[in-house]
């Protein structure tokens, strides 16, 4: 939908800078809702102005990322502006002795770690597709891979931000030490956020050394409930992995580790170490334990989001150790499953021919915490894709605060906030 | 919004909030109420009433009574708190969890806990040995501290240089907010949906609702530990090595430093094989498997040996790491045998600056002509310089307060902050603007407002100016006050 006055207010905020671009309307749709008008800004001051703008038309703002993620979140109830983060991609700060760095939104991940890795250091997070995903659309998305058993949440490594406020205030919070508890965390508070409270334009975060060795082990089970003992087992240890998930065979055959119940497991760290968790892996999964390429972690986080075969449905539940077997049962042989064990994360994966209804839908979601990470568009109308989350009135009342017009990503998040 | 808040005695709440909690826990006359008016040795405020809940259901319902009778609520765990946190603005309740100290849950399988607000943080950590596990974070107040407290005070320890402080290690958190509803934060799994709302609680210190309950992670406890000593000619010399153990890509489970001042209170009272000497020590723990632990450990000892450390030493039991780790801790105590009173600042600055901060520290004191003993976090660059002086003598506790703004603005130059571990309270409420600007905490106030609109939750606290006893407080004279009365032993 195309506003004049809107367009309008955004040149006269950009004073003619050239970062307006009405042609790529149709590239930056969400949802399949194309955007109004796509803007690039290539400096705080030129985000802020656009959001500013655009508030005071009442406009909808969206955030774009590497656009890896867009299919994800309720239907948007507008995409007035769509803010993309491409030119916002510059490693501000990074101070190897202090463990931190600094880096626009609109860095990738892999260009980020490409930098820090001059340095021997990285930011261990995991996503898919790393050399398009953003630091931004990380944090909006909170998005974790199989690492954050060892290495923890992106909100473990966030220690400041700047951000745009829904009123196109530049504000920060945290700073750029390691140990501070000045002022509230709000960089918690939007890591997650989905773009919905604020947006990103800059995040510091700790980083850490790169491990001498890291090595990865997989072993093959005839049934779903061996694999998750041998997991369970090995997760008691104190020489417990960095990651280690489950795949059934219909995952394990797309991502080249083929038939039954595979359990993978990276450990990583100084290699003394390493070969004493090895040992200690062998232990618990047996003498079928091989060793294989690293690469297979990549392909198992890419794979809920492949666009070529990739699943018709994610969902994703959040459930304790314990209870990712009952998370788990009603997984059919065609059903795709994908369990962190220890994060307690399941993603179970369909390839639906033709339309899914709802119905399937809640069959599918079930009782505790899920997401539906990825369906069809047609499938969101009428269903909140964020399932039941604890104290949504809270939530409303914090969106309602920090964007009182409701202009940033409408209707996107949990409860349709 | 925040606003004021009378100084009106309303006799009637006392009997409204006998019937939540039972007659024998609410304190309201004057003179019991003198108790209470402390938080650590910070500052003095005596409250309405406190009051004693024994479970979430009470607590809920006291907070619904100081909603229908307009009065501020600050919840209080042990007192511990160093920047005026705990205690109620005149005319407030105070909600004191320490009946709330049982641990509900221990779930070795899921490796987490769940605990009531009171329970006091080593209980937890003792309880998680037992099967084997651990509870993190470690504030050198440990035998005292609550959970509760650790929560609102986003609480970190000598540890957390690898493990990470509070917020890293709660998963969810049951709060009772003012409208006397009750809700969860976060849950149980690591991965939650929706805003990280435990997130931005942990370390509101109190202004956002009480935490009734809260679901913490456990970690495997190392089977292997070696607590290293190294012996260094001055500080600056020390900063630099621990700069160099982290440039080499080690991150040791905890680096604590303790300069020459604070070895001599030490050793003047015990001797805790400290060497009197020394410019410096440095207490490096490394932790892990135990192939791990002898590798690690003896590259930092190259690298201690390297960066210019006479001697590096280790306890070769558990009794002498026992004996490091107490000196350590014990160390603020200890600078009671060198002068009558200490006022402790709690600042951050980058690690890689440490040396030339510390340097500006050690400027500052002579500038002003008082000692000041530094003992501190120095692996992440968590500083505490310890201001020595006398009460007594005319004019003193001003120029303290002068050195501790003069330490905050050296840390805050060089990229650092005003806290690192204790909140910023009354106490430091009026340096916020030294790293905020007015915009930054504006968002920050509206966040608050979305958990508790009337703002009643621990009013005048964290922002400059604003209600505290109805009146804006003069922070300066707080401050005046707390440092007076930080004595010997205040903190330890
Ligand atoms: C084809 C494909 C589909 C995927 N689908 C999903 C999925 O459904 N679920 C899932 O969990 N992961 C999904 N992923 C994973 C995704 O790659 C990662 O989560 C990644 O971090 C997203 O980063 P991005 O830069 O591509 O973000 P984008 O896709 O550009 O944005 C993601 C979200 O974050 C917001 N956002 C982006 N930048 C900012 C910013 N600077 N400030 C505030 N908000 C911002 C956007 O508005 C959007 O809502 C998918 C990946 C691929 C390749
Ligand atoms: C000797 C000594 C050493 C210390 N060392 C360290 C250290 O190494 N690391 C460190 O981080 N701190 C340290 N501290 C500071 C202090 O111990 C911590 O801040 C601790 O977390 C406070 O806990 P408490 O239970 O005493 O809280 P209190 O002092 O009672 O309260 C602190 C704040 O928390 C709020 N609060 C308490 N309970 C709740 C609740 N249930 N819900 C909501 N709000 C609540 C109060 O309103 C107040 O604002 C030290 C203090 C001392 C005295």
């Amino acid at each position: 939908m195309q506003r004049p006055s809107l367009l309008q207010s955004l040149k006269t905020a950009l004073q003619g800078k050239e970062v307006i671009y009405q042609k790529k309307r149709a590239d930056y749709s969400v949802d399949g809702v194309e955007a109004g008008v796509v803007v690039m800004p290539g400096s705080v001051e030129e985000a802020a102005s656009v959001v500013e703008a655009a508030g005071r038309e009442g406009a909808s703002v969206v955030a774009y990322g590497g656009g890896t993620k867009m299919g994800m979140g309720n239907r948007p109830r507008g995409v007035d502006v769509v803010l993309g983060m491409e030119r916002l991609n510059r490693m501000v700060d990074h101070q190897p002795g202090d463990m931190t760095a600094t880096f626009e939104a609109g860095v990738p991940l892999s260009e980020a770690n490409r930098r820090l890795g001059e340095k021997g250091q990285w930011l261990p997070l995991q996503s898919p597709m790393p050399e398009r995903a953003t630091i931004g659309g990380i944090l909006a998305t909170a998005y974790s891979g199989p690492m954050a058993l060892g290495y923890g949440l992106p909100r473990d490594w966030v220690i400041g931000m700047r951000v745009v406020n829904a009123d196109g205030r530049v504000t920060k919070s945290g700073g750029k030490v390691v140990k501070n508890v000045t002022g509230y965390d709000l960089h918690k508070l939007y890591t997650g956020s989905l773009g919905t409270l604020g947006i990103i334009l800059e995040a510091t975060s700790k980083v850490a050394p790169r491990p001498q060795v890291s090595r990865t082990l997989v072993a093959r089970f005839g049934f779903c409930r061996e694999a998750l003992e041998a997991s369970r087992g090995l997760l008691k240890d104190y020489a417990s992995p960095q990651a280690l998930v489950v795949v059934n065979g219909v995952v394990g055959n797309l991502v080249g580790l083929g038939d039954g119940w595979t359990a993978v497991v990276m450990v990583e760290g100084r290699s003394v170490g390493v070969e004493t968790r090895v040992v200690k892996a062998r232990e618990y999964l047996g003498e079928r334990m091989e060793e294989v390429d690293e690469g297979i972690w990549q392909r198992l986080v890419d794979m809920p989001w492949r666009e070529k075969d990739g699943p018709t449905v994610c969902v994703r539940y959040n459930v304790t150790t314990s209870k990712v077997g009952e998370a788990m049962e009603s997984a059919g042989a065609e059903d795709g499953v994908i369990v962190d064990v220890g994060m307690g994360v399941v993603r179970r994966l369909w390839w639906m021919e033709g339309d899914i209804s709802k119905n399937d839908l809640n069959m599918v979601a079930g009782r505790g915490e899920w997401v539906v990470e990825r369906c069809p568009p047609g499938l969101k109308e009428g269903i909140d894709v964020w399932g039941e989350a604890a104290s949504v009135e809270l939530m409303r009342r914090v969106k309602a605060k920090l964007d009182p017009k409701g202009i940033l990503s409408p209707g996107r998040f949990v409860g349709g906030i | 919004m925040a606003r004021g808040y009378g100084l009106v005695r309303k006799p009637s709440i006392f009997k409204k909030l006998e019937t939540v909690v039972g007659k024998g826990y609410v304190i309201s006359h004057p003179d019991d109420l003198l108790v209470f008016e402390y938080d650590g040795s910070i500052d003095k405020a005596v409250p309405q009433a406190v009051v004693f809940p024994v479970s979430m259901e009470e607590v809920r319902r006291v907070v619904a009574v100081a909603q229908e009778f307009d009065v501020a609520v600050v919840g209080r765990g042990s007192g511990t708190g160093l920047s005026g946190g705990a205690i109620a603005s005149a005319g407030g309740l105070q909600v004191a969890l320490t009946r709330m100290n049982r641990i509900l849950e221990m779930d070795v399988e899921n490796r987490l806990a769940v605990v009531e607000p009171g329970v006091i943080n080593l209980q937890l950590d003792e309880a998680a040995r037992k099967h084997g596990l651990r509870y993190a974070p470690d504030p050198s107040s440990q035998r005292a501290c609550s959970i509760g407290g650790n929560v609102a005070e986003n609480a970190g320890g000598p540890h957390c240089l690898a493990y990470g402080v509070t917020s890293n290690h709660v998963l969810g958190l049951e709060v009772a907010l003012e409208d006397g509803s009750v809700t969860w934060l976060g849950g149980r799994t690591r991965e939650t949906v929706g805003y990280d709302l435990r997130g931005v609680f942990v370390g509101s210190e109190g202004t956002f609702g009480i935490a009734t309950k809260a679901v913490v992670r456990l970690l495997a406890a190392p089977p292997s530990i070696k607590t290293y000593m190294a012996v260094f000619r001055d500080i600056e010399s020390a900063c630099e090595a621990v700069s160099s153990v982290i440039g080499k890509g080690m991150v040791p489970a905890a680096m604590e430093m303790i300069d020459a001042l604070t070895i001599k209170a030490v050793q003047n009272l015990h001797d805790m094989g400290l060497p009197k000497d020394a410019g410096c020590v440095l207490l490096v723990e490394v932790e892990g498997l135990r192939e791990e632990v002898e590798e690690m450990g003896g590259e930092v000892e190259g690298v201690l040996r390297k960066s210019g450390s006479r001697e590096v030493r280790w306890a070769e039991s558990a009794a002498e790491r026992e004996r490091l780790w107490r000196a350590r801790k014990g160390a603020l105590g200890a600078l009671g045998s060198l002068a009558p009173n200490y006022y402790l600042v709690d600042g951050v600055a980058p690690r890689t600056k440490l040396a030339s901060v510390l340097r500006q520290v050690s400027e500052i004191s002579e500038r002003y002509k008082t000692p000041i003993a530094n003992v501190f976090h120095a692996g992440d660059g968590n500083l505490h310089p310890c201001i020595l002086f006398d009460e007594r003598e005319a004019g003193s506790v001003e120029r303290v307060i002068e050195v501790g703004g003069e330490i905050l603005k050296v840390c805050v130059e060089a990229g650092g902050s005003l806290s690192g571990e204790h909140g910023i309270g009354l106490e430091k409420k009026a340096y916020m603007p030294l790293v905020f600007s007015e915009e930054d905490m504006s968002v920050m106030r509206l966040v608050r407002e979305g958990f508790s609109p009337s703002g009643r939750f621990n009013p005048g606290k964290i922002f400059p100016g604003g209600p505290m006893d109805g009146d804006d407080i003069d922070v300066r004279a707080m401050q005046k006050r707390a440092v007076s009365v930080a004595g010997p032993g205040a903190h330890v």
